[in-house]
């Protein structure tokens, strides 16, 4: 058994995923809450993520699938960081592996907690060890060549779409990771081109007793984005390399990620995405949306919005399947981490009532 | 309690509302609606299930129920209805009616008054949960579990034969006890007719029939005569013929009509018949008065004649006026169903032998039975005496009987199907029995001495068996042995038993073990039999119990075995001790057998190793049996201090050994002793004896041959260790054990 955990940390992501052969991977780590206020309901991820990991705090990858705040907040705080000793501590959770997007490496003019992981994936990709690069290789090669190193030294960084990650395989670990973005591009001057801001956008296929789990982890794409991922796939006859049998809808359940147009009461998606999701989703399917609660109007602009919901709502319905928004699982009113476990008969939600008075410590006794 | 809702005057309903209203953490279900009806309290809850995404029974993620509780009385079970329209029917634990309100589920397998006394409120609606999540996976009729039967028992019993439940059926047992009737049936016509009822047999076969939904109880003839149409009989018909036939006639004023009715059920549509479901059912009325009730026979009043009515039809009858009596109906085991309750895991009856059918013997072969594993043959040549019945499972009628034959009859009385045999004789004078005995010994799956004979044990270990075991108490009663052959027989019984004693003489946990055995007996397991030494019926059972659990286990497991189970009297506590058992190398020559176990020759390599260049060697300890002319060396120890180490001769010293042989013997009730010598060759010197080496055994046939015991010299070289055993008027046996690599 596998399992994928997702955490209710408003819009914001983080997902990780621990095998069946105890090997672990996360993708993105945003620890958004506060804990000066009472009344914030995230959760307190390190806290979360250091419980799971127990003594071992090693993990085999972690992806950033981009470096935007909510996928990689407090993560200078809590990651062993191998460019600087300031970030080197034994408390600290070491990273086997870094999983970037190439403009993670290439972005200029960033700062704060994008600026140290910039520099720690350049300071790996650089030594050339614990790091993987999603990138069109030839996008890589002035920064190399620019640092007087052999392109040709570090092809075996970096991936590009369409491929599989080595880092693991079916036969020995029960999953697979396929690459959708970033990806290049042919621009109107007939050149082929990654474009900066493309976020990391994979299928895991997990296999246990030769059945098959398929997850789509989608971060912040845009729904133009997802229109070539589909187009390029299609082209390809992979269509079953976007199959899903769980979602993690992208940006916060935005809109945009499923049309231009908003919508009144449902968002119509673009025909490209209508595949996706109504297609390519298998029966049962389940739909996470990483995000706040679902709102009941449209004052605010940002993520979520409530006709994207209704969209991947009636998706759910259609597959007979489940629709889960992180800041709602198992209540609006005590959000909890969300604990699916991957078996041969596809995908479970956990829903154990908590034992809170044996896991937790008493409250404190005595006289004074 | 929540203002929210009504306040349930039931005690489990009021706790299962506070649950769902009150949990500080999500419970998974939500309170929708309480309502106070009548007697009732009933509570509309939706339950959020925990469901694989590929599930074989469409369960949904919310699954609505109503709960229904006796109002004043939480004697009785909430009944749990789905109100969900669209809820699967005709699934295993469902009802196949849909009633007012929803259809109901089969949640409660255990006895509610033993479920209740734990069942909060939080663990009715987890136990509700978990069931919607099995009955989704499948999973909550287990493919072990019998099938289902198809309707539900009730007061009355019916006790049926193992096996097909086909008639004809012939009434042997009949039993009232609080008001409710016991019937035993045979399918065998009885010597005797009983004459303690008043029943006719009404047994007619129907359809087979898929195993699925329970049928709602039938409780008129109406609603019987329903169901069986609906399984395609025409049960009235078929009744009808029946009753007008002569033999009910004849006595229709005084019998009472029984319906069995048998219906052949498979797992699968298309599936073979896999198993027959009897229903019975009394009606409570004479065959004339039912007869009347069909309009198909008359009784004259005066006469109490019965005759069948001419054009008479029951087509008009009022069915639904005609109350059944449904009855439970139980079936009596053979070993298979045994097998089922027991939870053993072997699929087929086995053969096995018993030695010795006494204290451990006859306990152990009776709980062995009753877990369905058998058929056993019973050796034993004793007789029962009374003392016998405190701690053997003989009892008074067995007294002057011989044991064998008492447990037999034991063993054949504990389920309908018998099939045990007794030999009555000693092994070693089975005289016209010798035939049956090579019989039971070569067809045995495993063979078990429970003799508590040395003699008996090694005699064993000579047979033709497929596998050997023995199984014997300590001498104060309170520690088990258990030692078995592997299934390939590489170890022998005898050659096991040997390693135990050496075991018994030097591991702490085994320390007293043989404390309380008397030297000047033979017996080492002399408890069973010395009167002077009482042993609790308590104590033997609680070991036995061990034993008959190991004998299972061995069915199941190809490995040797040396395990002691060692019971604390006080506290009743009981420490194992298992010992792997070691390899042998054997040799045999002529009468005489030697072996050696594995250990030794690692033991003698590496001493050996650790002399460097020089020589070095110290005495080998093992058992014999002058019998059977069978010597085990199980230790080779090492060189006494005050030897003489040289690269090219080793002279054993003497400092220490002696009270360190004693040791051994008095540890190991005398059973171990002073074999003879050992010493290693160095490298480039063969492990074949030189001129001196001569000398040494001659030296031990000098001191040793004439004291009727085996002597034995060994030579361990770099390659392989060479062995020679003398024995006065038996042949000088050799041996080589080439080494494996290290």
């Amino acid at each position: 058994m596998h399992i994928v955990r997702f955490f209710p940390i408003g819009n914001a992501d983080t997902c990780l995923i621990e095998l069946a052969n105890g090997r672990r991977i996360l993708f993105d780590f945003a620890d958004m809450h506060n804990p000066d206020d009472a009344d914030d309901k995230r959760c307190d991820l390190e806290k979360e993520l250091r419980e799971i990991l127990g003594d071992d705090k090693v993990i085999d990858v972690v992806a950033f699938t981009h470096l935007d705040r909510d996928h990689c907040h407090r993560a200078k705080e809590v990651f062993w960081l191998d460019h600087a000793q300031k970030y080197q501590d034994d408390d600290r959770i070491k990273i086997q592996t870094l999983w970037v997007p190439a403009h993670a490496v290439l972005e200029q003019g960033v700062t704060g907690q994008a600026r140290t992981l910039r520099t720690e994936a350049r300071h790996r990709f650089i030594n050339g060890e614990g790091i993987r690069v999603f990138s069109r290789p030839e996008e890589l090669d002035d920064f190399l060549t620019e640092r007087d190193i052999d392109p040709a030294k570090r092809r075996n960084l970096i991936s590009d779409a369409g491929t599989l990650c080595p880092e693991f395989n079916l036969e020995h670990d029960g999953v697979e990771f396929f690459v959708h973005s970033p990806f290049g591009k042919r621009g109107d001057d007939d050149v082929v081109r990654v474009r900066n801001n493309d976020a990391l956008f994979m299928q895991a296929t997990f296999e246990v007793e030769e059945q098959q789990t398929k997850m789509v982890l989608s971060a912040d794409v845009t729904h133009e984005v997802i229109d070539d991922i589909v187009k390029v796939t299609q082209h390809h006859d992979r269509e079953y390399r976007l199959e899903w049998d769980i979602n993690n809808i992208p940006h916060h359940c935005s809109y945009k990620s499923l049309s231009d147009e908003k919508g009144d009461e449902k968002t119509e998606p673009t025909a490209t995405s209508k595949w996706l999701y109504e297609e390519a989703g298998q029966t049962g399917g389940l739909l996470v949306s990483t995000s706040k609660i679902i709102p009941d109007g449209d004052e605010d602009d940002q993520p979520p919005h409530r006709q994207a919901a209704a969209y991947y709502k009636s998706v759910a319905n259609q597959l007979g399947g489940e629709w889960i928004v992180s800041m709602e699982h198992p209540t609006k009113t005590k959000p909890e981490p969300l604990v699916i476990e991957i078996t041969s008969a596809g995908y479970k939600i956990r829903k154990q009532t908590a034992k809170v008075v044996i896991s937790t410590a008493a409250p404190r006794a005595g006289a004074q | 309690m929540c203002e929210a809702f009504d306040t349930p005057r039931s005690r489990l309903a009021r706790s299962v509302v506070r649950y769902l209203v009150g949990s500080p953490n999500h419970p998974y279900a939500t309170l929708n609606q309480v309502s106070l009806n009548g007697s009732f309290d009933m509570l509309e809850i939706e339950l959020e299930i925990e469901l694989a995404q590929r599930r074989p029974v469409p369960i949904q993620h919310k699954e609505p129920v109503r709960l229904t509780f006796m109002a004043h009385d939480d004697s009785w079970p909430p009944r749990v209805l789905s109100t969900r329209e669209n809820f699967p029917t005709g699934m295993v634990h469902t009802n196949l009616d849909r009633e007012a309100g929803g259809l109901a589920l089969c949640i409660w397998e255990e006895a509610w008054p033993d479920l209740s006394t734990n069942l909060t409120g939080q663990a009715l609606v987890e136990r509700l949960r978990s069931w919607f999540s099995s009955m989704a996976a499948g999973t909550v009729h287990d493919d072990e579990q019998l099938l289902e039967p198809l309707i539900l028992a009730s007061s009355h019993t019916l006790i049926i034969p193992p096996g097909e439940m086909h008639g004809p059926w012939y009434i042997q047992q009949a039993y009232k006890h609080e008001g409710q009737m016991i019937l035993g049936l045979s399918k065998e016509k009885p010597e005797r007719e009983l004459t303690t009822h008043n029943f006719a047999i009404y047994a007619p076969q129907l359809p087979g029939q898929q195993h699925g939904a329970l049928a709602r109880t039938p409780y008129d003839l109406g609603a019987l005569q329903q169901l069986c149409l609906n399984l395609g009989f025409d049960l009235i018909r078929d009744l009808t013929g029946w009753l007008q036939a002569p033999d009910q006639l004849r006595d229709a004023d005084r019998l009472q009509p029984i319906l069995v009715l048998t219906v052949p059920k498979r797992r699968e549509r298309d599936a073979p018949e896999e198993q027959l479901e009897l229903w019975c059912y009394t009606l409570g009325e004479s065959l004339a008065q039912l007869g009347e009730r069909l309009d198909i026979t008359i009784t004259d009043q005066k006469t109490k004649q019965t005759t069948y009515k001419l054009l008479g039809t029951a087509e008009n009858a009022d069915l639904p006026s005609i109350a059944l009596e449904p009855w439970r109906v139980v079936q009596r085991l053979d070993r298979g169903t045994a097998r089922q309750f027991a939870g053993a895991t072997n699929k087929t009856d086995t053969p096995l032998l018993a030695i010795g059918a006494g204290a451990i013997g006859s306990n152990v072969a009776m709980m062995v039975t009753r877990s369905g594993i058998g058929p056993w043959t019973v050796v034993d040549g004793d007789i029962t005496l009374p003392h016998n019945t405190v701690r053997q499972v003989h009892k008074r009628d067995s007294v002057g009987y011989p044991k064998a034959l008492g447990l037999q009859f034991a063993l054949d009385n504990v389920f309908e199907e018998g099939g045990n045999t007794a030999i009555p004789v000693n092994v070693f004078a089975p005289g016209e029995q010798a035939d049956a005995l090579d019989a039971a010994v070569r067809s045995s799956e495993i063979a078990i001495d429970f003799s508590a004979s040395p003699a008996v044990l090694g005699w064993l270990s000579e047979q033709p068996i497929r596998r050997g075991v023995s199984a014997f108490f300590g001498p104060d009663g309170s520690d088990l042995v258990v030692l078995a052959e592997n299934k390939s027989r590489a170890v022998r019984v005898d050659e096991i038993e040997a390693q135990y004693f050496w075991h018994v003489a030097t591991e702490a946990q085994l320390k007293g073990h043989l404390s309380a055995a008397r030297l000047d007996k033979i017996r080492y397991a002399n408890a069973c039999q010395d009167l002077s030494a009482p042993l609790p019926p308590w104590q033997l059972q609680t070991l036995c119990g061990l034993a008959a659990g190991q004998v299972a286990r061995l069915l199941q497991n190809e490995d040797a075995c040396f395990q002691v189970w060692r019971l604390e009297p006080v506290t009743g506590a009981v420490q194992p001790v298992v010992i792997p058992v070691q390899q042998v190398h054997r040799y045999q020559e002529g009468t005489v057998r030697v072996s050696i176990t594995s250990g030794v020759i690692s033991t003698m390599r590496k001493l050996r190793r650790e002399a460097g260049g020089n020589e070095t060697g110290g005495v080998l300890i093992g058992t014999f049996d002058l019998v059977r002319n069978v010597v085990h060396i199980v230790a080779a120890l090492p060189a006494p201090p005050d030897s003489k180490q040289a690269p090219t001769y080793f002279v054993r010293g003497k400092k220490d050994l002696k009270p360190r042989i004693e040791e051994l013997s008095s540890g190991s009730a005398g059973r171990l002793h002073y074999l003879g010598e050992w010493h290693s060759h160095p490298r480039a010197v063969p492990a074949r004896p030189s001129d001196d080496d001569e000398g040494v055994f001659s030296h031990l046939e000098a001191h040793l041959g004439s004291l009727g015991g085996p002597y034995i010299m060994a030579i361990c070289g770099e390659d392989d260790t060479w062995i020679r055993t003398g024995w006065a008027e038996h042949a000088v046996v050799e041996g080589v054990i080439t080494h494996e690599p290290q």
